[in-house]
């Protein structure tokens, strides 16, 4: 096994993970390959537990709040940050 | 007033998490119009302004009740900025109206058979499932209210399944709250996304109405 270059700080991780904010609780997605929203999300979803709704009635907004409809689009084209957050709130649903 | 039922502190620490949930992206909230002003266990209260206009306006504060919860679902009430009251529905700026596809009102189907709406507008403004295949069309996009009152003079309140006002309506017996509970349906990050959705975000700008008057200006009255 090759040794660590003392001087050299490990390589970022920042592209492996993505920070999702379900609902408020907070929830690390690991990134492997290159996935969609959609599956982001799902990931999710599942990891808070979050099974009772189909995917479509949440609603997902990137970094600077502004929602993402097209949940095709593949996370890395985001390019987020490693202290960017992906948010992720259930839509109103049938109400009035 | 609803008795607290649930131990104080499992009630403290539910409320404490919302709280936080709130606070931990708060810069995010400030930059769409939600901001945190008051929180005294078991109620919190948020404030909701229009940061796309110019000044920026303060619309109404939204006061979140956790009183048993999560056993129970949180009351939500508009109150006013500065002091405090609850809003009546004559004094709500806005009823956080919501586009949802809908059968299409009579007097509409009244207005296409008489010829004063053509009907290629309804079916060109309403794609989707409403479309049925002869391209006649039975449902339309329909604003359609979430804050729901009695009258001018009632107090409003926010029909959204995820709030007591919702679930303690007789209306909505089918649809209980134990189904919503672990959803995150009550949560206050939940709560202030749709306010900010439906409430803040489509203010777009000042609306200003002139009522011109005409008078006929005469002159100095002759001698």
């Amino acid at each position: 096994m090759a040794e660590k270059n003392p001087g050299k700080p490990d390589k970022p991780k920042d592209k492996d993970t993505a920070v999702v904010v379900v609902n408020g609780v907070e929830t690390i997605v690991g990134i492997h390959g290159n996935p969609s929203l959609g599956e982001v999300a799902e990931t999710a979803l599942e990891q808070t537990n979050n099974s009772g709704q189909p995917l479509v009635n949440w609603e997902l907004r990137g970094p600077d709040s502004s929602p993402i409809p097209d949940l095709s689009i593949k996370v890395k084209k985001l390019d987020l940050d490693a202290d960017d957050r992906l948010f992720l709130n259930l839509r109103a649903g049938i109400g009035g | 007033m609803t008795t607290q039922v649930i131990h104080p502190d499992v009630a403290r620490a539910k409320f404490d998490a919302e709280v936080n949930a709130f606070t931990r992206d708060a810069a995010q909230y400030r930059r769409r119009g939600a901001y945190l002003v008051h929180v005294d266990f078991p109620t919190v209260t948020l404030m909701f302004a229009t940061p796309k206009l110019t000044p920026a306006a303060v619309l109404f504060g939204v006061r979140v009740d956790y009183t048993n919860y999560d056993l129970q679902p949180p009351s939500v009430r508009f109150v006013h900025p500065f002091d405090d009251h609850d809003l009546t529905a004559a004094e709500m700026p806005t009823k956080l109206p919501r586009l949802e596809s809908r059968p299409i009102p009579p007097e509409i189907l009244q207005a296409v058979a008489a010829g004063q709406i053509p009907a290629d507008q309804i079916a060109a403004e309403n794609p989707g499932p409403g479309q049925q295949p002869q391209g006649v069309v039975s449902e339309m996009m329909l604003p359609v209210a979430l804050v729901q009152d009695y009258g001018p003079e009632s107090i409003p309140f926010l029909c959204l399944a995820g709030t007591r006002e919702y679930h303690d309506h007789p209306g909505h017996s089918g649809d209980s709250w134990e189904l919503h509970r672990t959803s995150g349906a009550g949560s206050l990050v939940r709560l202030a996304n749709i306010v900010l959705t439906y409430g803040v975000e489509p203010a777009g700008g000042w609306s200003v109405t002139l009522a011109p008057q005409m008078t006929i200006g005469f002159g100095q009255p002759p001698q």
